[in-house]
């Protein structure tokens, strides 16, 4: 994995990790969008400019390939770099939710 | 069919968030986007007065995945209207869920630097290696070369481009750096 990939996608947004989380099903932009709604409890709405801009660029990083179109709608799903991506920060974030529960600061 | 108006209003590349919102006021006193004519007549169609927002979005349609773009408003709820200079016009009604086409400040810069990009640097090139030089000549008396008798024309007009090129510098040059310190995430 190259450094500047790293540094773009690690930390990512939140916005970020949901899309890429939501491609590890064959998926198109707006259904990536419903799933997000869903899965956050509404917390997290994804726009059509945002949306189209974040796949672009990680469709351009080589983090998500684009499968095949259905109706004018382009299907997007994660790659083996993507999968890499996704793995370190799902473990940046388990880190993050350990220490935050179990580390007492004050002892 | 309708009656309709016709407003002349210029809104320049830097301009199209000030576009939106006077779209959006349009459609509250009950006029409805039509269409728009170069450089800025604005056709509206008389209806009721209604709850509705307009939004713009930068694309160039001959890219080859512009009908996907447009697909991905309209499954959001946007409804195309059309496509005028590269801007994109959508409207969705006041009352449904989202109606933003960007959802944070990082995708909203990204807007910016594709204006930036595509319409800014092109008039930049344009007066540094073509109007300046030209001006230059007229300003230093180099121009005209020969004594053609419609050269004091030409040089007005010259003159007049270069003054043009200064203000739609300045005025989207101050634009581009007011949108992008208004998004910028510092």
């Amino acid at each position: 994995m190259n450094d500047r990939i790293k540094r773009i996608y690690i930390p990512m947004t939140e916005t970020s990790f949901y899309i890429l989380f939501s491609l590890q099903e064959e998926m198109h932009g707006y259904s990536i969008g419903t799933l997000v709604e869903e899965i956050t409890g509404g917390d997290i709405s994804i726009s059509p400019g945002t949306m189209y801009g974040s796949l672009s660029k990680m469709e351009k990083d080589g983090l998500i390939n684009f499968i095949r179109e259905e109706e004018n709608r382009k299907i997007y799903k994660i790659s083996e770099l993507g999968k890499l991506i996704l793995h370190k920060e799902i473990k940046r974030i388990e880190r993050l939710y350990k220490n935050s529960k179990g580390v007492n600061l004050s002892e | 069919m309708n009656r309709t108006i016709r407003e002349f209003k210029l809104f320049l590349i830097t301009d199209y968030e000030k576009e939106e919102e006077y779209l959006t006021r349009m459609s509250k006193k009950g006029y409805r986007l039509k269409k728009v004519t170069f450089p800025g007549f604005y056709t509206f169609e008389v209806v009721e007065p209604e709850d509705i927002v307009y939004r713009l979005s930068f694309k160039n349609p001959m890219e080859s995945d512009f009908k996907n773009y447009i697909v991905l408003f309209q499954d959001s709820g946007w409804e195309y209207i059309f496509e005028y200079m590269g801007w994109s016009y959508f409207r969705k009604n006041e009352s449904e869920e989202n109606t933003e086409i960007f959802s944070n400040h990082e995708s909203r810069v990204e807007e910016v630097n594709k204006v930036f990009k595509s319409r800014f640097l092109p008039i930049l090139i344009i007066f540094t290696f073509s109007i300046f030089p030209s001006a230059m000549d007229v300003f230093s008396g180099s121009f005209p070369h020969k004594g053609y008798h419609i050269t004091n024309f030409a040089s007005i007009f010259i003159i007049f481009v270069y003054i043009l090129y200064i203000f739609l510098i300045t005025y989207c040059g101050y634009g581009l750096y007011k949108l992008r310190r208004k998004y910028s995430i510092k």
